[in-house]
């Protein structure tokens, strides 16, 4: 159950607090999650009570530091140079919501003791791009590695991918996007979302049986 | 390598505990895209080898001395390392996507795999949540991770890594003796560190690292590399070894099972895209990727 729960903490780790707007990307992370965190243990009874309280809460934590339309540019790849900015907005837009409505919930499912570590920060392509290295620690003992893209945009450090345990949300849907937009236009599969007739993100656990 | 809290499973067996990780990763990966926000898009740029636009000056262009050059081409080839295959520079296709060159075959397998999920193992694993008590269940985890400590300590020391291979095995000498087979785990409390390693891994750590995706009956995502490795993982496996059949048989039994159980949780987040073959493919494929890497994270202890 922790594990679903770890979707709620990620989802709600990118809110720029407002003592932190300047403050480097591996703050930034720490501050977050940490602020989430403790948010979660003073209002879990009313989050339970009010769901609607909740999706508030997750709504406003991503508000403003996860670069949707840079992320939705990447993920749609080759296809984005032929779509536009409109197209590309409302796709954006669609899978936020529509991914939102699916995991804010799993908020609710972290266990007290659940520890956020910033192991490093690592200036890449000349600092343009800084990819922070964390480690996610259960009470348990089990360690997950989340390591968050960030770039600078509009003078803020912004989020455009995250990698967990090695799998980037941003590759990943590429390559799921890639092929549906070889049968659907964009626009059609924003439509899609906006409907529910696409269900993003929770495939992989019907495919139980594990292996190498 | 980087280090596992609670890796397990035998090699013989249907399920793997790397499994349930990948699982559990792409959903997260997944789950974090309610982070994106609303921002304007003129910074926004995109394609295989697209790259933030750089915010502390651009790359030298100008005429270099050839060390500069050199230098420069190094700290490029250090960067893409560090970042995700549709970042890199150098990125080729086969970077961008999983080698599968057998995807019909595959395509049926998976589904295969899915309806016998739906017919049984999601409802033994459903039963066994059900009706017995969480303490007992994480036993019984702690003991099918105990027994994989010996595929673990070979593959470390396949990978150049005696100490930590050593470690692996004092995990074992600890926790079936003071731990009682297993089911408990006092060598974490003793902070001796866990790693998750197997042949497959280390055949990708020897430099096989685009093997063709290879899936089998009864069995989840895997490339050909990993199947090889997962048949020379076998003799290691204590398992094997139980006596009489009817007793190994049970024991794998309830490890399927048990790693069945382990992520029903994720189930309840809904069903699947149109096409999650290709989800599950993508996901695995990274994550194993990231396996085969990540002993770059933690390999001081052997140095």
């Amino acid at each position: 159950m922790v594990l679903v729960a770890l979707i709620g903490l990620v989802l709600a780790s990118f809110a720029p607090r407002a003592d932190a707007f300047g403050q480097a990307p591996g703050q930034l992370v720490q501050v977050n999650s940490e602020h989430v965190l403790h948010a979660l243990e003073q209002r879990r009874a009313e989050f339970q009570s009010h769901p609607e309280a909740l999706h508030r809460f997750v709504q406003g934590e991503f508000s403003q530091s996860f670069d949707r339309v840079y992320a939705a540019r990447l993920v749609l790849g080759d296809s984005n140079h032929a779509t536009s900015d409109a197209d590309v907005q409302a796709f954006a837009d669609a899978l936020v919501d529509h991914l939102m409505a699916r995991y804010g919930s799993s908020l609710l499912k972290i266990h007290p003791g659940l520890h956020v570590k910033v192991l490093s920060e690592m200036p890449l392509r000349a600092g343009s791009i800084v990819k922070v290295l964390t480690m996610v620690d259960r009470t348990n003992g089990a360690r997950i590695s989340v390591d968050y893209l960030f770039h600078q945009h509009a003078g803020q450090w912004q989020v455009f991918d995250v990698i967990v345990e090695g799998i980037s949300f941003v590759q990943t849907f590429r390559s799921v996007f890639a092929d549906v937009l070889r049968s659907k236009s964009l626009p059609a599969i924003t439509e899609d979302l906006r409907e529910g007739k696409i269900l993003v993100g929770s495939t992989a656990i019907d495919h139980p049986l594990g292996g190498h | 390598m980087r280090q596992r809290a609670s890796p397990r499973a035998d090699t013989a067996v249907i399920a793997s505990h790397s499994q349930r990780w990948c699982l559990l990763a792409a959903l997260l990966a997944i789950g974090i895209a309610p982070a994106w926000a609303q921002q304007p898009v003129s910074s926004a740029v995109a394609g295989p080898q697209a790259s933030p636009a750089p915010t502390t000056g651009s790359q030298p262009v100008s005429p270099a001395p050839a060390a500069e050059q050199a230098s420069e081409i190094q700290r490029r080839a250090a960067d893409d390392a560090q970042l995700p295959a549709y970042l890199r520079n150098n990125a080729v296709a086969s970077d961008l996507a999983t080698y599968d060159p057998w995807e019909r075959y595959n395509r049926r397998i998976f589904r295969f795999n899915k309806r016998v999920d739906t017919a049984l193992a999601k409802p033994l694993a459903t039963a066994y949540v059900r009706d017995v008590p969480e303490p007992v269940r994480d036993g019984v985890s702690r003991f099918y991770t105990n027994l994989r400590q010996p595929v673990i300590a070979v593959n470390l020391f396949l990978q150049g890594h005696p100490a930590s291979a050593c470690k692996s095995l004092g995990r074992l000498a600890v926790n079936t003796t003071i731990g009682i087979g297993g089911i408990f785990d006092p060598a974490t409390r003793m902070h001796i560190p866990s790693y998750d390693e197997d042949f497959g891994q280390t055949l990708g750590r020897w430099g096989w690292r685009r093997s063709r995706y290879f899936l089998l009956p009864f069995f989840g995502p895997g490339t050909l590399r990993d199947r090889f490795g997962s048949v020379a993982d076998a003799p290691l496996g204590p398992i094997r070894y139980f006596d009489p059949t009817r007793l190994r048989v049970a024991v794998i039994g309830l490890e399927v099972v048990d790693v069945r159980a382990g992520i029903l949780p994720l189930d309840e987040l809904g069903t699947g895209i149109d096409d999650d073959y290709i989800l599950v493919r993508e996901a695995w494929s990274q994550r194993r990727l990231h396996q085969i890497d990540d002993q770059d994270v933690d390999i001081g202890d052997d140095r």
